[in-house]
């Protein structure tokens, strides 16, 4: 029995924050090897280090918005814990978890986007994303493209790479094939800020429990699905980030997770004491979805400002004439 | 193709290549730093578009009246300059390219594969986590997987079948489990 794969491949370092999709990058004898996951299955992409042009590696933020969502997640557990006696172990715990997270992020470093470039293509390495790491992976990177291209010169890059610049036309190209035009709508702001107010309904679920409470909580959720639904199908028509995506499918999922985890305790408690109002696991169960609420609507908030402001960053197109 | 900022597209000037830290984009001020390589400098080969052959020359097996240049290395067929297609430092004919591609012949040529044992011990473990019944029949299907697909090839990276065994004992765990309620259930009820 074959119990360990031919090792032909070593792994360099960089691993995306995300727990669907995982990217990674891999070193053979003659090329680069491109890993995109889903987990249940892998799709691979080869660059020949003949190929390789150049990495380009861009600055983010100094702190990603994982770090601030974190701290904000830490404070909130931490807060009540440090003001009231109820379930402060829980709290206490849940709060120095958080706080490690944030503080291993912020030594993290700033944040980059890095590219591969080759005659023919640009690809955006997914793994690679705080600035120390991208560094590390093509310091590792490099002597194999140097071996088989010789190293790079100044006298080199004197040359010019491109011929002279043709100038822009005057009238709007048409867009491409499979372009699509970007989100302009408030769908997105108006999700995350129910995410929050469902965080702050679990909340305050803890200490008022009622009728209005449970009002509230059933409207925040139908119009919780109805607008991610909504958005669902209106991401097939708009350009949206990957990550306002992923937040959208995660928000639905986490909905989706409570609400048949809340309705399994009920009915368990329901059978083992007929007429009680509360259920095993009830503070735990509230205090994680204060968190993943707050977290998604955080994290989605600060992800939609800051492509709204790259959108009007944007360098201006040529008007037609 | 020209390296451009990741940002607004502009290209970046020359002197990006060979600083050593991040420097502001000329036309939006990003911090950017290029890794520049000689490829980069190397001028593109023209498209190969085949000689045309003249009486008594060897003709590609594709187009007969194009002057063939080299052999395929694998089946031998005669090509000319556009059938020709080099692939790790070898002469490949389109034929042989998209056949070995079919017939996955070395991982060279594959660019996705479905990991069995990630799916068999997602069979294993989340319908258990989803209070329980739900594994009766997850353990299963996670059973038939294990079995069925042990012999697939697996991830073109190192791994190794840690994935199945757990799933395979899991499975088995959850099966005996279920076994033991059940007859629990039905000797309590025929005492009953």
């Amino acid at each position: 029995m074959k119990w360990r794969s031919e090792r032909r491949y070593r792994r360099l370092p960089g691993r995306p924050f995300s727990a669907i999709s995982r990217d990674s990058l891999w070193l053979a004898e003659d090329h680069l090897l491109s890993v995109q996951s889903n987990r249940f299955s892998e799709t691979y992409r080869r660059y020949y280090f003949r190929d390789i042009q150049a990495f380009t590696i861009q600055r983010k933020a100094p702190i990603s918005p994982w770090t601030y969502a974190a701290g904000a997640v830490a404070a909130a557990f931490l807060a009540p814990g440090l003001l009231f006696e109820f379930q402060r172990t829980f709290l206490w715990i849940s709060g120095g978890l958080f706080l490690a997270i944030t503080l291993a992020l912020i030594g993290l470093g700033p944040t980059c986007v890095c590219y591969i470039q080759t005659a023919v293509s640009r690809d955006r390495l997914g793994s690679l994303r705080w600035i120390r790491t991208a560094e590390k992976a093509l310091s590792i990177l490099q002597p194999g493209i140097e071996q088989v291209q010789g190293a790079m010169t100044p006298e080199l890059a004197a040359l010019p790479s491109e011929p002279p610049p043709i100038p822009a036309p005057a009238i709007q190209p048409p867009p491409l094939p499979g372009a699509k035009p970007p989100e302009t709508g408030w769908g997105y702001e108006f999700l995350f800020v129910i995410l929050l107010l469902d965080s702050l309904q679990s909340y305050l679920s803890l200490s008022h429990r009622g009728t209005p409470v449970d009002v509230a909580g059933w409207t925040i959720l139908i119009t919780e699905v109805i607008c991610i639904v909504w958005l669902m199908i209106r991401q097939r028509r708009f350009e949206v980030p990957g990550a306002i995506r992923v937040i959208v499918i995660l928000a639905l999922v986490v909905t989706a997770g409570f609400t048949y985890a809340v309705y399994m305790l009920r009915t368990i408690a329901a059978q083992l004491k007929p007429g009680t109002a509360t259920y095993p696991g009830y503070v735990p169960l509230h205090m994680t979805a204060i968190a993943v609420y707050g977290v998604l609507g955080v994290a989605g908030l600060g992800l939609i400002t800051r492509h709204r402001q790259f959108l009007r960053r944007s360098p201006p197109v040529a008007s037609p004439q | 193709m020209p390296v451009t900022c990741a940002r607004c597209q502009a290209p970046l000037p020359n002197y990006f290549f060979i600083v050593t830290n991040l420097m502001p984009c000329p036309s939006c001020g990003t911090e950017t730093r290029v890794h520049a390589f000689p490829a980069l400098f190397r001028s593109q080969p023209a498209p190969a578009v085949g000689e045309l052959s003249v009486a008594g020359e060897a003709g590609c097996f594709y187009h007969p009246d194009k002057r063939a240049i080299v052999t395929c290395h694998l089946c031998g067929r005669f090509l000319c300059g556009l059938c020709n297609v080099d692939f790790k430092q070898q002469n490949w004919c389109p034929g042989c390219l998209e056949s070995s591609s079919r017939k996955r012949k070395g991982i060279d040529f594959e660019n996705h594969r479905v990991l069995y044992d990630s799916v068999a011990l997602a069979f294993a473990t989340l319908p258990f986590l989803a209070l329980f019944y739900p594994s009766l029949i997850g353990a299963p299907v996670a059973l038939y997987i294990s079995v069925r697909y042990w012999k697939a090839p697996g991830s073109i990276l190192p791994r190794t079948k840690i994935r199945f065994l757990v799933a395979i004992l899991l499975a088995i765990g959850q099966l005996v489990l279920m076994g033991a309620l059940i007859y629990t259930v039905v000797h309590s009820t025929r005492r009953a």
